[in-house]
């Protein structure tokens, strides 16, 4: 990728000094033993750790306290995309089957406590999405919130990407952004813990942060993939390079969203891709090429 | 059985869930053009007219979006729902390959295709499809992926517009990458959906290059791309056909030099007007080649039945085909075009060309024909004669416009060849010349290159350890593919390689050949080889040997001597021997130094010098101390180790009475490397006692060997002392004398050697026991120098034949 070589060789990743940029330094960085596993996602308390195989075939969950890990689903597709809630006990995922090669998903709900997954929502072709808010988990279908009623209650307000645009929806209230020129697609849609900011990813355009109403679009990074949020301050994105068939550079990143203050937390030779955070237990998860998960404990410096 | 047969049930009905009709409004398809942007990972290939880096010249991004588009068009015309990943091509539409997975995820698509070509990147040209998708061949990571690569490989292989150099695969990417792991293709990385690469064709194949660079023939690989989703959804196919093909001309071949396989080779027509006439005679559409070198045409969306094509392009008869157009298909059409030729042809140039009184020409001269037209092969070469008759190869090149005639043997010397072309040669169209051509040469005195020498010689020997060989010839030689026309093998036949970074040759202007390299191994001493000259080796000129040669030589291990022999010198010190001005002549420098190239102690002798010309070039050593002064008798024999550079000239030794100065002859430097030499004092006359004082070189006349690099080391003393009458082996019988064939010697002790030693004290002919041939010895009267038990015995014989 020429932009992101250009990104690179600008020295962008040098301290910007500025007064209340934040600033992400690795305290202790480790392997996590088990196994080969993929796109791994931390619960906000940094407790639970979801994670896949490569081709997203099962999903597992791990207790980062005991380092046991249980079995979920052993499903086609049950590791793409599902969400956890704040402290680990809920997990919705999807299976997908094939049936005369179009492709199907059902919605599962998995019990952490209880342990044992229940149909939410049978087979079907129609546009289900999983949306987690600040620890809220929920399901949305049909443009409805179908969220369990003691998480739904708690907050009500998601955003997500659907078909290339942005949806805030409150309640069953749903509103659509358009925070870049006409024309433009968002991927990787993200609220911040706070309700106050969204993340999303134009494909063409960069990495960007606007405010909940879709104005005051800023962008914070020139080229990355799979943003998320650590904290209402600071996004964790993956940075990468290809030569247009394979990916030869990735490492994590964080970036100040106030500042731009980039840290470099992973170098790029480490093919470091997928990174979740939970700031409230100062941990950063991320998996890299080869299937392997390492865990970062993280000092912010302000 | 029962439980089997309910199974077998339980299995129709799974089949009979899946084959559920799928609505084309069901499906959706993500479409990536791969690459974007003509940047650093995009794939540029510099076809004329264009220049590299021109934006409007071939692009990989370009072609990989004008299939994408085209196919987002047919599979919407379709009712096919369609996403892609860009619809334009800058730098800003190269995405992150994690980015275009995750946009194909979440798009909700059924299947995904990411649209390439491929390249080799070689000098090697190829052209076929490949199909990748995420896993190990075989064993995709997301099921039916490798169903679809299947749908569509028979798809791209039905191509007939193209030229497939091989039959296309399908791998998975772990497979085909082994060295990225698992890592894989990067779009397919993130994918959750059936999905696949396809490398559609080989776009540094450059007939290929011009027709990707051509809008419909990207629609060709669209259509291809579309029919596979039709099988791998189960979806009815089109109720219309299309028609596609290649106008070219029927004989001209093109001209550059890229690599072109079968109907590539024939020059492609530009600008060709191409008409599609239906069966009643209306005209239904029509089509212009562009003029980009592929002469492709398309009609698309024709409805099924009997078609004409007709052609017309410039300075070419127009051309007609009959096509049958089947729906849901394409028929394949290529029409070649005669060229009008309106004049009868003739020879515009040839070669070559001579007039009595001009020099002779080469044995090997090729006779060249230009011709006005592109020539009919076969008349042509039976209107070809020459005379007196010589047999000779013909070819053709440039689109036959120029026919080439060499002899499979050279010319005979000093003979007026004529050549003829007579009024049987016609042009591409038919029409013969309408007057004959005649022309002559004369052919000078020299037919074949001749071997002047080699080392090692036939029957000869060499040195075993870090051996070189050298061939020598009347004429410098071209050596630019030699090594493959000389070869050294042993005894089992394996041959034994140079090092080819060791390779030394005559060059341009030098009045002969020479080509010296030396092996890549030892030898064993004792073993046999040969060294392999073909025939084909040949001068600058192209004039070759008459015949292959075989030179037979045997691997010896020099530096074992004579195990006997007492020191004369070392060789280690470079005081030991003094240039004597006085009795040198006709050089320009001598030098005596000290070389780390030796076979003894650490140091050599070494004698570099240069003669001043061609002949009467001498240098006279002496040494510092003579060796045993006053002491030496006749015959009292000595021995050398000398590391020639095959510069052929003689080596002396001199031995002193007092007061004349005799030279005795050690040998000839006709060698590369180390060789053991023996020789002996001259004859005694009365009580003369002599000294050894001295080395000498005498230059052999010719311009071989100018400059010269000689190394001695130890100079050994091989008798101690006795006389010729004073020696006497216990027993010892020589006989027949006179001798013809063999000389026999008996003894009371084992005889370990005999060596024979003319007139003038050259070694002759030596036997490691007790008997010695002596057939191919000249007649004459010898020296036999006898070993045995330590001892030597000299004996006067005659040889008479
Ligand atoms: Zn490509």
């Amino acid at each position: 990728m020429k932009k992101c070589l250009i990104l690179v060789s600008l020295g962008l990743l040098l301290p910007v000094l500025s007064a209340n940029a934040v600033k992400l330094t690795v305290k202790n960085s480790q392997i996590i033993d088990i196994g080969e596993a993929y796109h791994p996602l931390l619960s906000d308390n940094g407790e639970k750790l979801l994670y896949t195989s490569d081709n997203y075939r099962g999903l597992h969950v791990l207790d980062m306290g005991s380092m046991n890990s249980n079995e979920i689903s052993s499903s086609e597709g049950a590791g793409y995309s599902p969400v956890i809630n704040f402290d680990g006990s809920k997990v919705y995922y999807r299976n997908m089957q094939l049936d005369g090669r179009l492709r199907k998903k059902n919605v599962m709900m998995y019990d952490c406590i209880k342990g044992g997954s229940v149909e939410v929502l049978p087979m079907g072709r129609s546009d289900v999405k999983l949306m987690q808010t600040a620890g809220e988990i929920a399901v949305l279908n049909d443009d409805k919130i179908m969220g369990d009623d003691e998480l739904g209650s708690k907050t009500s307000v998601y955003a997500y990407s659907m078909h290339d645009r942005i949806v805030v929806q409150t309640g069953n209230v749903l509103k659509e952004l358009n925070p870049l020129p006409s024309g433009s697609r968002y991927l990787w849609v993200k609220l911040s813990p706070d309700h106050k900011k969204i993340l999303f990813v134009e494909p063409f355009e960069g990495v960007f942060v606007c405010d909940i109403d879709g104005t005051n679009a800023k962008r914070i990074a020139e080229d990355g993939s799979s943003p998320s949020w650590y904290g209402n301050n600071v996004v964790l994105f993956t940075r990468s390079q290809d030569d247009g068939y394979h990916v030869t550079a990735s490492q994590i990143m964080a970036v100040d969203v106030n500042t731009g203050e980039e840290s470099q937390l992973t170098t790029p030779e480490s093919m470091a891709e997928d990174a979740s955070g939970s700031i409230t237990s100062g941990k950063i998860v991320y998996s890299d090429a080869n299937g392997t998960l390492r865990l970062l404990e993280i000092n912010v410096v302000e | 059985m029962r439980k089997l047969y309910s199974l077998t049930l339980a299995f129709f009905a799974g089949m009979a869930i899946n084959a559920m009709a799928v609505e084309p409004t069901d499906v959706h398809v993500y479409i990536n053009p791969g690459h974007g942007g003509h940047d650093s990972d995009d794939r540029n290939v510099v076809i004329y007219p264009f220049e590299q880096g021109d934006p409007e010249g071939y692009w990989e991004s370009n072609s990989n979006l004008d299939k994408g588009l085209q196919l987002r068009d047919l599979l919407e015309e379709a009712g096919i729902k369609v996403t892609m990943s860009r619809t334009t091509n800058t730098s800003e539409d190269d995405l992150n390959l994690t980015t275009i997975g995750t946009l194909a995820n979440e798009s909700g698509a059924d299947i995904f295709f990411s649209i390439h070509s491929n390249a080799t990147g070689t000098g090697n040209r190829v052209n076929y499809p490949i199909g990748l998708y995420r896993g190990y061949t075989g064993q995709p990571e997301v099921e039916n992926s490798d169903y679809l690569a299947e749908c569509l490989l028979p798809q791209l292989m039905s191509n007939e517009a193209t030229v497939w150099t091989n039959e296309g695969r399908n791998y998975g990417d772990w497979t085909f990458y082994p060295s990225w792991g698992t890592q894989g293709l990067g779009v397919l990385r993130v994918t959750a959906i059936p999905a696949m690469l396809s490398e559609g064709s080989f776009h540094d194949y450059v007939p290929e290059t011009y027709r990707l660079m051509n809008w419909d023939f990207c629609w060709l690989e669209a259509w291809h791309f579309k029919q596979a989703v039709l099988t791998y959804f189960d979806l009815p196919g089109e109720t219309i056909g299309h028609i596609c093909g290649i106008v070219h001309d029927s004989r001209t071949e093109r001209t550059e030099d890229y690599l072109k396989y079968d109907r590539d080779v024939l020059e492609p027509m530009c600008g060709a007007e191409v008409t599609l006439k239906n069966s009643s005679g209306e005209v239904v559409d029509t089509y212009t080649t562009d003029e980009l070198f592929n002469g492709f045409y398309l009609f698309k969306n024709v409805e099924p039945g009997d078609y004409k094509i007709s052609v017309k392009a410039a300075e070419h008869y127009d051309a007609e085909i009959s096509v049958n157009v089947a729906a849901n298909a394409v028929s394949y059409g290529d029409v070649a075009m005669n060229r009008i030729r309106n004049t009868p042809p003739e020879v515009v140039e040839y070669s070559p060309v001579w007039n009595e009184g001009d020099e002779s020409l080469l044995c090997n001269t090729p006779i060249v024909l230009k011709f006005n037209w592109d020539m009919d092969t076969e008349s042509t070469e039976a209107a070809f004669s020459i005379e007196p008759a010589v047999e000779g190869t013909i070819t053709w090149e440039d689109s036959n416009y120029q026919m080439t005639f060499v002899p499979n043997e050279p010319y005979a010397t000093n003979t007026l060849y004529t050549v003829t072309l007579s009024t049987g040669a016609c042009h591409g169209g038919g029409t013969p010349m309408e007057e004959a051509v005649s022309f002559s040469f004369r052919t000078d005195a020299r037919r074949f290159l001749q071997l002047i020498s080699t080392f090692p010689a036939d029957g000869g020997k060499i040195h075993y350890d870090g051996p070189a060989i050298e061939i020598r010839t009347d004429s410098v030689m071209n050596c630019t593919n030699i090594r493959d026309l000389v070869s050294i093998k042993d005894a089992a036949g394996n041959t034994v390689a140079f090092n080819n970074r060791t390779m030394s040759y005559g060059k341009a202007g030098s009045s002969y050949g020479f080509m010296k390299i030396s092996l890549s191994k030892d030898l064993n001493p004792g073993e046999n080889y040969t060294m392999n000259l073909s025939r084909n080796i040949s001068d600058l000129d192209g004039i070759s040997l008459e015949n292959d040669i075989v030179v037979n030589f045997t691997a010896s291990d020099e530096s074992k001597g004579n195990e006997y022999a007492s020191m004369v010198d070392e060789c280690e010190d470079a005081a030991t021997l003094v240039l004597d001005e006085s009795e040198s002549a006709n050089y320009e420098s001598a030098t005596i130094s000290t070389s780390s190239t030796h076979l003894f102690g650490s140091r050599s002798l070494n004698a570099k010098y240069k003669f001043t010309g061609e002949e009467g070039g001498v240098l006279t050593y002496k040494f510092a101390n003579p060796f045993k002064a006053g002491e030496l008798l006749g015959y009292d024999m000595f021995g050398i180790y000398v590391n020639g550079d095959f510069c052929t000239h003689g080596l002396y030794a001199l031995f002193e009475d007092g007061e004349t100065v005799e030279e005795v002859k050690i040998c000839d430097i006709d060698f590369h490397g180390w060789m053991y030499k023996q020789f002996v004092a001259p004859e005694m006359s009365g009580d003369t006692r002599y000294s050894f004082v001295g080395l000498r070189i005498k230059q052999n006349p010719g311009k071989i060997g100018m400059s010269c690099d000689i190394k001695f080391d130890n100079i050994t003393y091989e008798k101690d002392g006795s006389g010729i009458s004073k020696v006497e082996i216990s027993g010892l019988k020589v006989y027949p004398n006179p001798a013809s064939e063999y000389i026999i010697t008996s003894a009371d002790s084992l005889i370990t050697g005999l060596t024979l030693i003319g007139q003038d004290g050259r070694v002759i002919s030596q036997s490691g026991y007790n008997v010695l041939n002596v057939s191919e010895v000249p007649s004459g009267t010898y020296i036999l120098v006898v070993e045995a038990d330590k001892m030597h015995a000299v004996k006067k014989i005659i040889i008479s034949h």
